[in-house]
């Protein structure tokens, strides 16, 4: 009796064809889940390859929500019209006075420059790109954008928009690289406030930012304005990051100025144009 | 007079078990960013095949559940393998008894389906845990997914099922 259903189970009917595929592919799942504990960096990178293979069809794909988008701005301007004018007028008169100030920065800061005899440093090549993937889910946050190694970008670029830093690039590949976002708990980030100057690290929570290696004695201030640092060699100075607040148990923490939700256009930095500018200015 | 052996509405119809499955992978890893600064993790192409292969244990060969599980665990930051695992126990259970996870009443396979959809995040969460130790996870974030899903659940399950019907008046 046993034979015979042993010889029934190998029998090659479609049947049987079927349960064994069925069998195959759950033994292989198995196999793949256990391979993940040892292979963290190779599921990374396997990752990152077809993400990378795959970006022109997300390109595709996000024309119809870019679309909503627009539309959305669109009527959100029609709606609040006189709003949005008066705001940007205000926004215009303050960038008019910066704008001038800036200016007697700028001829003060040359004179002194001549004076000094100090070449003109490099002007930083921004490199404007869209989110293509978002695989952000509860324990990491982190975005694929469409420009790689064509375009001259480097792991540890700076990402960030209008509102400041976003994230880092971590993994760069021909057409798309991945950029870990500052909220992402393995994200550490050197910055310093803008008023009191006081340097520190800032980790992701997920949430928000926690305070990390503030030196003794220091004094923050809520709502202070928190910017990058060149400490690390990887950033550049000045970007803004966020602000410090209060989190829910009365720490203080820094609350990010740019999310991933504000626009799928970023702007990263190319570092090749950079160093030939150098060049260029060194052969001069 | 010969026919013409090209049934465009014949083979959009029997291919409608993966076309859908993919184009829900995608809809789910790229980003819309309509809702202001809400966003959150959908898991739509998970829902979609858990359906497909509820509805009808046939309609999804076993090699391709494999292949879409992998590329959904690629393209949303799941583990390798964890989609088929679970999609694969899904088939085990539904191809031996059809009506398992499956009612004539909505509400019944709704109720089975939230439980199923929980344990498999919950389970994911501590799989994540294991593999890494220091990661931090986003509880609201949890609860919202899961509320998501559920929510979508309706009209996913209304899409499938119009076009289990179909496949079904194909191969019949």
């Amino acid at each position: 009796m046993r034979k015979r259903s042993l010889s029934r189970f190998l029998k090659p009917t479609q049947l049987n064809y079927e349960f064994v595929e069925r069998f195959l592919v759950l033994l292989i799942s198995v196999v793949f889940i256990i391979v993940n504990f040892s292979k963290k960096e190779e599921q990374r990178y396997l990752r990152n390859h077809v993400v990378d293979f795959f970006s022109p069809i997300n390109i595709i794909f996000q024309i119809p929500g870019n679309q909503i988008n627009n539309l959305k701005d669109w009527t959100n301007n029609m709606v609040n019209l006189k709003e949005i004018n008066l705001e940007l007028e205000n926004k215009l008169l303050h960038a008019n006075n910066a704008l001038s100030e800036f200016y007697q920065l700028k001829v003060e800061n040359e004179e002194l420059r001549s004076l000094l005899n100090l070449q003109i440093p490099q002007t930083i090549n921004k490199v404007v790109s869209r989110i293509i993937l978002d695989p952000s889910d509860i324990h990491s946050s982190r975005v694929f954008i469409d420009v790689g190694s064509d375009e001259n970008i480097q792991i540890n670029s700076p990402v960030f928009n209008e509102n400041g830093l976003l994230g880092r690039v971590i993994d760069v590949k021909k057409k798309s690289s991945e950029v870990l976002l500052l909220i992402d708990s393995k994200s550490s980030v050197p910055v310093m406030t803008d008023t009191t100057k006081i340097k520190f690290f800032v980790e992701g929570n997920m949430e928000n930012l926690s305070i990390k290696h503030l030196p003794e004695n220091s004094i923050i201030y809520e709502n202070e304005l928190v910017i990058s640092t060149d400490v690390s060699g990887y950033f550049k100075k000045g970007i803004i990051v966020g602000k410090v607040v209060k989190d829910k148990t009365y720490n203080y923490a820094v609350l990010p100025s740019a999310k991933k939700t504000d626009s799928v256009y970023v702007m990263t930095v190319n570092y090749e144009d950079q160093k030939k500018i150098l060049l260029e200015n060194y052969n001069d | 007079m010969i026919d013409n052996p090209f049934n465009f509405k014949k083979l959009f119809i029997t291919s409608t078990p993966l076309t859908t499955t993919i184009l829900f992978i995608i809809i789910d890893a790229v980003p819309f960013y309509l809702f202001g600064d809400f966003s959150v993790k959908t898991q739509l192409s998970f829902i979609i095949a858990y359906l497909w292969i509820c509805l009808n244990p046939e309609s999804i060969r076993p090699i391709f559940l494999l292949i879409l599980g992998l590329l959904i665990d690629i393209l949303n930051n799941f583990l390798f393998g964890f989609t088929t695992f679970f999609l694969s126990l899904v088939l085990f259970i539904q191809k031996k008894d059809n009506t398992f996870l499956n009612s004539l009443d909505i509400k019944i396979t709704f109720v089975k389906f939230s439980f199923f959809i929980i344990f498999v995040n919950i389970f994911s969460s501590i799989f994540e845990k294991l593999s890494e130790i220091d990661l931090i996870f986003n509880i609201k974030d949890f609860f919202i997914i899961n509320l998501v899903s559920l929510l979508a659940f309706p009209f996913l399950f209304l899409i499938v099922r119009y076009y289990n019907k179909q496949l079904k008046i194909y191969v019949e």
